[in-house]
């Protein structure tokens, strides 16, 4: 194994080399203890782009190992039918993160034709489009597009992409009541102006 | 020079590797296997060490066993030492993984494989070199698996490929399964992620109560059961994601991971060109191929040595 030996004497000289003129970087020792999963979470949370309709909070330390990483996410769109609502969302890292994405779910109980009354959401790269290339800021972005580009075909609330596919008009009025705490088709909805 | 090796896994690949790595004696002397997982009748098709007299039995103890009781000669003149470790490699000490040469894994779950490569790396880290173990990781599914060579802090550690990973599961849109139920699979998806959350799969009202369910489901949508296939046994199997594993792919990958022991032993190979990666598909023809797998600069375990 003597070629291996040398890359690792080579190596050994190289970084006490940096280390001596200062060009080392140093791990950051905090992170050593803490799972790759968490890892890559610290990493995705240190270079969050955050739009500024969205704010976001950590719910635990990374470090608490009894603890699944929960993210609660809040979205106040800036334009769209959804203008003036605030819409909450848990985000679940498991171990696995991220070869698996998070479980996202709404919290609020709101008018979407993509979204169910339990808060399950239809949103590709959540499930079926996912890709460990992919990172928060991406899952922040697309649930922000959820409010901006919404789709009657597949719909988890049925109702309100019948109303979507046949009166837009309608389907914005509707959206606006909902967000008011107001009562469709026998379904109340949560207030989250 | 001779080595030790630590074996991850008892099991397809892992009885391969530990059969491999006691032929070679000649540059092995010690070869340490641990494995947390028990004996199971359903294991014996192609993790040949185990006979049914060895069910619920340690696959780690077994397996050591079964090397010292038909290589006597091996053991008794100290030429080959082979300890058993029934326990959970990620509960593991640093300092345990320190005293090998190689660690080879046949290991059938990623989180396992995430923890021994950032502990590796780490230990390549905090010691600046002076140990930087090589991780052959070998991995089957079915007719397919790879082999990955990783040398901590020289070539891609495991997690600079992560951004490569195929999706699993989770394959189908969230609508789909709950609006637009097509096969059975989608109908399995809803009923455990919707239906029915926090069974015990290996409880056996439970799998009655999720058979029912099943089949409720799909007379509501209309998607036919073949009834000769449509039992417990297959919605467990899916449900666990259970994918056959065969002998003859666990022989093909196990041997490539002993062959990339043997070149960096031998000094065969050349770490600044190493294809460090090597796929194999054997579902349809016979598909391989190596290849070099750059480190990632940004890579949150490896990335800054």
């Amino acid at each position: 194994m003597l070629k291996l030996r040398e890359l690792k004497e080579r190596k050994k000289r190289e970084t006490q080399f940096l280390e001596k003129t200062g060009g080392a970087t140093t791990g950051e020792p905090n992170l050593i203890s803490l799972s790759p999963g968490r890892i890559r979470l610290q990493n995705d949370l240190d270079h969050l782009n955050l739009p500024p309709q969205c704010t976001l909070e950590l719910q635990s330390s990374l470090s608490d190992m009894n603890e699944q990483p929960l993210i609660t996410l809040c979205i106040s769109p800036r334009e769209g039918p959804y203008l003036g609502g605030a819409f909450k969302f848990n985000l679940k890292f498991n171990e696995m993160y991220p070869i698996e994405p998070p479980s996202a779910i709404c919290l609020n109980k709101i008018f979407h034709p993509n979204i169910d009354l339990n808060g399950k959401i239809c949103l590709n790269i959540l499930r079926e489009d996912w890709s460990p290339a992919l990172d928060l800021t991406s899952i922040v972005i697309g649930l922000l597009y959820l409010f901006l580009d919404f789709t009657s075909t597949d719909p988890l609330n049925q109702q309100a992409a019948e109303v979507l596919a046949n009166d837009r008009n309608r389907f914005c009025e509707l959206v606006q009541r909902a967000m008011l705490g107001s009562e469709i088709n026998n379904v109340r909805y949560d207030r989250v102006v | 020079m001779l080595c030790k090796v630590l074996i991850l896994g008892a099991g397809g690949l892992g009885c391969e590797l530990l059969k491999n790595l006691v032929m070679l004696n000649e540059i092995v002397n010690e070869i340490h296997i641990i494995d947390y997982d028990t004996i199971e009748l359903t294991n014996l098709n192609r993790q040949f060490l185990f006979t049914t007299n060895d069910i619920g039995k340690s696959k780690a103890e077994v397996a050591a066993n079964y090397i010292k009781s038909h290589f006597p000669k091996l053991i008794n003149e100290d030429k080959l030492k082979i300890v058993a470790h029934y326990k959970d490699l990620t509960k593991v000490p640093i300092g345990f993984l320190s005293k090998f040469d190689f660690v080879i894994s046949g290991l059938d779950a990623i989180e396992p494989r995430r923890f021994i490569n950032q502990k590796l790396v780490e230990l390549t880290r905090t010691t600046n070199f002076e140990k930087c173990i090589p991780f052959i990781d070998g991995g089957v599914e079915g007719l397919k698996g790879h082999a990955k060579t990783i040398i901590p802090g020289i070539t891609a550690c495991w997690e600079c490929s992560i951004d490569t990973f195929p999706l699993t599961q989770l394959t189908v849109p969230m609508c789909t399964i709950i609006n637009n139920p097509r096969n059975i699979d989608h109908i399995i998806e809803y009923v455990v992620s919707v239906e029915l959350k926090n069974l015990n799969y290996d409880n056996e009202e439970d799998q009655n109560t999720l058979l029912s369910h099943c089949i409720q489901r799909a007379n509501k949508y209309n998607i036919e059961l073949d009834p000769l296939k449509f039992n417990t046994n297959y919605i467990i199997g899916i449900v666990k994601k259970i994918i056959p594993n065969v002998c003859t792919t666990n022989a093909i990958i196990a041997g490539q991971c002993c062959n990339e022991l043997l070149k960096i032993y031998y000094d065969l190979s050349d770490f600044d060109n190493l294809e460090n990666f090597t796929n194999y598909n054997g579902s349809q023809g016979s598909y391989l191929i190596s290849f070099s797998h750059d480190r990632m600069p940004d890579c949150v375990i490896c990335g800054d040595i």
